[in-house]
C-alpha cells in the first residue's frame, strides 16, 4: 500500500497515516521537493490577484530586493578593504555578481514590460 | 530551489576547501613543532570534518527509512576540526629540550603526526575542489546569462 502525501513533515504524535485512513493526528511525510515532483492537480495553482496589485507589488519588492543585494555587495566591499580577514574573497565576488544579475534581470523585465506596452497602445 | 541556490550550494564549497586548505597549511607550519600550547606534547595533526547542510528530518522511522525526505542539500559545512589521534613517531635526541626525561622512552623526542607528501596531497585535493565548486558557480552564471538573452530577444 503506497503511503504519500505532499505536506511537510509535521507530526506530534501516532503513526504514518494510510490513505483513506481516519485519524486526527497524521505523520505527512514529505516524499517530493516543494518546486518540482508535484502531482499534476496542484502544478498550476496560483494565487488570485488582480494583475494591477500583483504588478505593483512586484515592483516593488523586485526594486527592494535590488536594494538589498546592491547594500550587501557594497558592505562586502567595505569590509573586505577595512577588514579583509573577515571575508573571504569569493564572498566578496559572488555578492557582486548576485547584485549585478538582480539588476540586469530586472531591467530585461522592465523593458519587456515597456516594450509590450508600446506595442499594445500604439494605434497601427 | 531559488534562483541563487546553485550559487549559494557553491560558495558553501569554496568557504568549506579555503578552511580545509587553512588548516592544511597549520599542518605544514607546525610540522616540527615539538611542544603545543598546553606544553604536554608535540603538534598533533588537525583534521576537518565536513558534513552536508540539509533540513533536518523530524522523525525517523526504521520502517519507513526512505519515506521521509529531507529535500535538496544546501551545500556543505565544517563540522568540527579534531586532532589526528594515530602514533607520534620518536627521534632519539637527549639534547633536544623536548626529550623525554623519564620511563622507557627516556631520550626520546615526540615529533608531530604530520607528514608533509600526505599534506600536499591534501592541499592539491583542496585546491581541486575549489576550482571544481567554482566551475559549477560559473555554469550558473551562463545559465543566468542564457535565461537573460531569452528576455532581451
Amino acid at each position: 500500500m503506497e503511503i504519500y502525501s505532499t505536506k511537510g513533515v509535521n507530526f506530534p504524535n501516532g503513526l504514518p497515516k494510510l490513505m483513506g485512513a481516519q485519524s486526527h493526528t497524521s505523520l505527512a511525510m514529505r516524499k517530493t521537493h516543494p518546486l518540482h515532483m508535484l502531482p499534476e492537480h496542484q502544478l498550476d495553482q496560483t494565487e488570485k490577484t488582480s494583475a494591477k496589485e500583483s504588478f505593483a507589488s512586484l515592483l516593488e519588492s523586485t526594486i527592494q530586493g535590488i536594494e538589498k543585494a546592491d547594500a550587501h555587495s557594497k558592505k562586502l566591499s567595505m569590509q573586505a578593504v577595512y577588514d579583509p580577514d573577515s571575508v573571504e574573497a569569493h564572498q566578496v565576488l559572488l555578492a557582486a555578481e548576485k547584485s549585478r544579475f538582480v539588476l540586469n534581470f530586472t531591467k530585461v523585465l522592465a523593458d519587456g514590460v515597456i516594450r509590450t506596452f508600446r506595442e499594445l497602445s500604439s494605434p497601427r | 530551489m531559488g534562483m541563487f541556490d546553485t550559487i549559494n550550494i557553491g560558495a558553501t564549497g569554496l568557504s568549506a576547501q579555503r578552511l580545509r586548505l587553512d588548516v592544511i597549511a597549520n599542518n605544514i607550519a607546525n610540522a616540527n613543532t615539538t611542544r603545543n600550547t598546553h606544553g604536554d606534547g608535540p603538534f598533533r595533526r588537525d583534521r576537518v570534518v565536513m558534513s552536508p547542510i540539509n533540513m533536518r528530518s523530524v522523525w525517523r522511522a526504521p520502517i519507513y527509512p526512505h519515506g521521509l525526505e529531507k529535500g535538496m542539500g544546501r551545500g556543505v559545512k565544517v563540522e568540527r576540526i579534531v586532532k589526528d589521534r594515530r602514533p607520534l613517531p620518536l627521534r632519539y635526541d637527549p639534547s633536544h629540550p623536548d626529550a623525554i626525561q623519564i620511563g622507557p622512552k627516556k631520550g626520546y623526542v615526540e615529533l608531530p603526526n604530520v607528514n608533509i607528501v600526505e599534506e600536499m596531497t591534501d592541499m592539491i585535493s583542496a585546491s581541486r575542489s575549489y576550482e571544481a565548486n567554482a566551475q559549477v558557480i560559473l555554469g550558473s552564471r551562463q545559465m543566468f546569462q542564457k535565461a537573460l538573452e531569452l528576455g532581451r530577444a
